[in-house]
């Protein structure tokens, strides 16, 4: 199958003036065409980085490493981000905070207007506004929506009119960065399944960034979970969370509650490690209640295990 | 309490340090801070012609001469040695302006901090005060002064610090309020303690230090005020002989246009002073503000 | 609503405070340390002295009762009767709405020169970030804010007493007298009269003394936009706008602009205040009539009416005028609801 978005050894790090750090380190990722591919973690695990490096959105004095292929084109190389062309018009990133990716100064039609002229100068304006209230209706807001201010609006309604946005220049690749985290509970499928739906219906791929496994479970095709900057676990959404394998998920799994169980929430000990502080081995190991020897000295690589990938001494032999 | 006070020393010579050693500027403005401050006090013993300096002896034979070896910022209309008035008026200046900002950042931090602390009614009454008094300007309150309190010098240092305690008395205020509901001001309330004991304990030290930077900044703005009502009203001069930067420019407007120097050389001292106090705080505070540390291209 | 709430309560703090300075020159007026009287008659000295204690005592009421003597200051204070200037035997109020109109005249004009100036330089300087722009324009704003303005005042009259312009400072030459004055303004008032030369020749003699007053807020405004604008440009919606590629100027003019005018408009505020009295240091350079001279004179015939005056009338256009600006601040900030 055609890989829209192909990463090998990729590595993202940040520089600062004192400090310098690799957050994500020899990623080798796939993501095949038409598909919700989610990446799966806690905070500060570094999907963001990943999705951010995706949608070319990585400060200058971010590094990276190894290479990253959008389409076919190698859009970084080494140190090298070219994602001119590419960024914002065939990636494009709807991002966690809707209130903070709107122009409070401008209507939600005024917004949306400008970005369309931007993209397709040779529009009319009726056609211009005719485009804008196209979109408006793809998420589902209403036509009011466009003489509206954003602080007008609801979260949902927010969230809504910055998906619209992102979707201007007709994108092949959307990221999602937690489109979710920041809205009711209830709200959460309605976004999720309209994600779900302008996918199918605009053949999007999709990198869907999230730490909620019911929405993973809901709007993803592919779960791909991340710990330490790195793939623990590849598999189908129906699949890997029936029955994880890596042992972070499996803590994971039975550290988040899920409706109708009464099951007792087990924590997971110990917390995430933070970026340049990576354990030896197995980044893991420290937190895992399976670890052995091996696992302390030796980091275990990416193998296939039935239909999944794990990155487990206790599959890989 | 002096091992608090230690602490914030600490941590503004900290500051201080980081500062120093990221940009090379901040060096030069903390450089020229010392030695003004090494003229202000040593400047009337070293000034060449101390008698000419403070304006006993004058010789009218060698009056606006140009820069020379003899005078090396030349001589002023009744022939004083330009550079030895600018010493003694450089010392006279620093010191008031050390008494403003000491007083009114004192004051103001002591009024401000207890403001947070008062009954309600005392807090809202305070504050508008505070506003009131920050409405009132230095300079014309400076000239009224003057008629009331006969003229000195006091009553322009009694203005300024009547119109420039407000400030820091409302920075005191905001953070003495946000920490008011911390743990350790809250208990010692409950317990009874003495309010001023609660602000001179626990909350002065906490909001000292980026005070401090401030008024050390601030410094610049006063000399520089001060300078302003002087040279317009010649306030708190009992006699054109003694020295005042404000009134050595005031004089020598006169002769501008034949002897250049007169005006120049006091103005470029007041110059160098305000800008060197001014860049000291403004350096200090870009090398702490978040947005402003990083240094990089922007990326559009 | 909760900027209408904010305005409201805004317009009333500032009427407080008004009614705070009306006291406040009700106690400078009556409770001066020594006799009151003699202070409001200008410390009179020889014959006639008498004479004039006893009218200034007789003014001020001071053998009336308290609340008497406040009642009958707040009516006069709010009719216009501020006193008979001991100096110049005017009306107070007459005398200071005039001179001070002359010296805001000097601020508006700077305010209206440093406003586009500073907007771009700063913009400059924080498209340029830490390059060379940046430092030049910072350095540059720096220096100019901070030197005095009398220096610059100087440098400027120096330049043209070169030229040969020297008398361009001058606020009014003799062909002035020929018509009559609205606002005060000069060069509102020679264009209300429809008098194009002279119009021209007003605006001319009020350059110098403008641009020098106008270095200061170039360089204080210069400074801020120029923060103001970094910290914009790290916002969440302007990095949106970018990545959907967006042209940088429409990012700053539509995104970025509007999000420093808060900022902008409270700071102006508080320059205001400070220009109103920097402006008396140029008119001094320039030996322009205006607030400065009013109240060197004064001082030196123990004015004190006149000065009681002008602190009020001062005091109150600076709490009007930052009230506004904290209006306009209040109003186009994005935080609260706008």
């Amino acid at each position: 199958m055609v890989l829209v978005v192909e990463g090998k050894k990729l590595c993202v790090g940040y520089e600062s003036e004192e400090t310098a750090l690799w957050v994500v380190e020899n990623l080798d990722i796939g993501v095949e065409q038409g598909i919700t591919y989610c990446l799966m973690g806690e905070s500060g695990c570094g999907k963001s980085t990943i999705g951010n490096a995706i949608a070319g959105l990585l400060p200058p004095y971010a590094k990276t490493g190894g290479e990253l292929i959008i389409l076919g084109k190698k859009v970084i190389d080494n140190n090298n981000r070219m994602f001119n062309g590419i960024r914002g018009k065939i990636v494009v990133k709807i991002p966690q905070d809707p209130s903070s990716a709107l122009n409070p100064f401008m209507t939600i039609g005024g917004q949306l207007s400008l970005a369309i002229r931007n993209h397709f100068p040779n529009l009319t304006d009726k056609e211009v506004k005719e485009k804008t209230l196209e979109l408006l209706s793809e998420v589902r807001l209403d036509k009011e929506v466009y003489d509206l201010y954003p602080h007008q609006l609801s979260g949902g309604m927010k969230q809504r009119a910055a998906i619209s946005l992102a979707l201007v220049p007709e994108p092949k690749i959307v990221v999602a960065d937690e489109p979710t985290s920041a809205l009711d509970a209830y709200l959460r499928f309605t976004i999720s399944s309209l994600l779900k739906r302008l996918q199918k219906e605009w053949e999007l791929t999709m990198i869907f960034i999230t730490h909620d496994i019911s929405i993973a479970k809901h709007a993803c095709d592919i779960v791909s979970v991340i710990y330490a900057g790195r793939i623990v676990e590849l598999g189908k959404a129906e699949d890997i969370f029936n029955t994880p394998k890596h042992p972070y998920l499996e803590l994971l799994l039975r550290a988040t509650p899920h409706r109708l169980s009464r099951e007792k929430l087990v924590d997971i000990p110990g917390i995430p490690p933070p970026p340049g502080r990576y354990p030896l081995g197995c980044k893991f190991h420290p937190r895992c209640p399976y670890v052995f020897d091996r696992c302390k000295y030796e980091e275990p690589s990416l193998s296939k295990v039935n239909n999944r990938m794990v990155r487990c001494w206790r599959y890989n032999e | 309490m002096t091992a608090q006070l230690y602490s914030t020393l600490q941590d503004i010579f900290s500051m201080i340090k980081k500062t120093w050693r990221k940009r090379i500027v901040f060096r030069v403005a903390c450089t020229t801070i010392a030695l003004i401050a090494l003229l202000a006090t040593i400047g009337p013993y070293v000034a060449p012609y101390p008698g000419q300096g403070i304006g006993i002896e004058i010789d009218r034979t060698k009056a606006l001469q140009p820069p020379s070896l003899e005078h090396l910022l030349g001589t002023d209309n009744l022939g004083r040695d330009v550079l030895s008035r600018i010493l003694f008026a450089l010392q006279r200046a620093i010191t008031s302006c050390i008494v403003v900002v000491f007083i009114s950042f004192l004051l103001g931090l002591f009024v401000g901090s207890f403001m947070a602390l008062a009954p309600k009614y005392l807090e809202i009454l305070l504050s508008y005060a505070v506003e009131l008094l920050l409405a009132l300007p230095s300079v014309l309150l400076a000239a009224l002064l003057a008629i009331i309190m006969g003229g000195t010098y006091e009553s322009i240092v009694t203005a300024l610090i009547v119109t420039w305690f407000p400030w820091y008395g409302r920075v005191a205020y905001l953070q003495a309020r946000s920490l008011r509901e911390l743990d350790f001001v809250k208990i010692p309330i409950y317990y009874g303690l003495p309010k001023w004991y609660i602000v001179l304990k626990h909350i002065a030290p906490n909001i000292v230090a980026p005070m401090l930077i401030e008024a050390l900044s601030d410094m610049g703005s006063v000399v520089l005020e001060i300078s302003t009502i002087t040279f317009l009203f010649g306030i708190g001069i009992r006699s054109i002989e003694e020295p005042d930067l404000g009134m050595i420019i005031a004089y020598s407007l006169r002769d501008l246009t034949t002897a250049p120097w007169t005006f120049i050389a006091p103005a470029i001292t007041l110059t160098i002073i305000a800008i060197s106090f001014t860049l000291f705080g403004e350096l200090i505070y870009e090398q702490y503000h978040p947005v402003l540390k990083k240094r990089w291209w922007l990326w559009f | 609503m909760l900027t209408l709430n904010y305005i409201v309560k805004r317009f009333f703090i500032s009427v407080l405070l008004i009614f705070g300075v009306v006291s406040i020159t009700f106690v400078l007026t009556q409770f001066t340390p020594g006799d009151p009287a003699v202070i409001w008659a200008g410390k009179p000295r020889g014959p006639g002295a008498t004479i004039a204690i006893a009218k200034a005592r007789e003014y001020l009421g001071l053998d009336l009762p308290l609340h008497q003597r406040l009642a009958l200051h707040m009516y006069r204070f709010f009719v216009g009767d501020w006193g008979v200037s001991v100096e110049f035997k005017q009306q107070v109020l007459v005398l200071v709405v005039r001179n001070f109109v002359a010296s805001l005249e000097i601020v508006v004009y700077a305010f209206i020169i440093a406003m586009p100036l500073s907007l771009w330089l700063g913009t400059k300087a924080s498209l340029s970030r830490g390059g060379l722009a940046d430092k030049v324009i910072y350095f540059l704003s720096v220096i100019i804010a901070g030197a005095p303005r009398f220096l610059i005042a100087a440098l400027l009259y120096l330049v043209l007493y070169i030229t040969g312009y020297s008398s361009l400072g001058l606020r009014i030459s003799p062909l002035y007298a020929t018509f009559t004055g609205y606002t005060g303004f000069i060069t509102l008032d020679t264009l209300l009269n429809g008098n194009l030369s002279m119009f021209i020749d007003s605006l001319l003699r009020i350059l110098p003394p403008a641009i020098s007053l106008a270095s200061y807020p170039i360089g204080v405004i210069t400074r801020v936009i120029r923060v103001s604008l970094a910290e914009t440009f790290e916002e969440e919606y302007v990095r949106q706008a970018i990545s959907l590629g967006i042209p940088r100027k429409i990012v700053v003019r539509k995104y970025a602009y509007p999000n420093i005018l808060s900022v902008v408009a409270q700071l102006s505020g508080l320059l205001f205040s400070y220009l109103l009295l920097e402006t008396m240091v140029v008119e001094n350079v320039f030996s322009r009539e205006g607030l400065g001279t009013l109240i060197s004179r004064a001082i030196v015939a123990s004015d004190y009416p006149l000065l009681v005056g002008a602190t009020a009338f001062t005091a109150m256009v600076l709490i009007i005028a930052n009230t506004l600006a904290d209006i306009i601040q209040a109003i186009t900030n994005p935080r609260v609801q706008l």
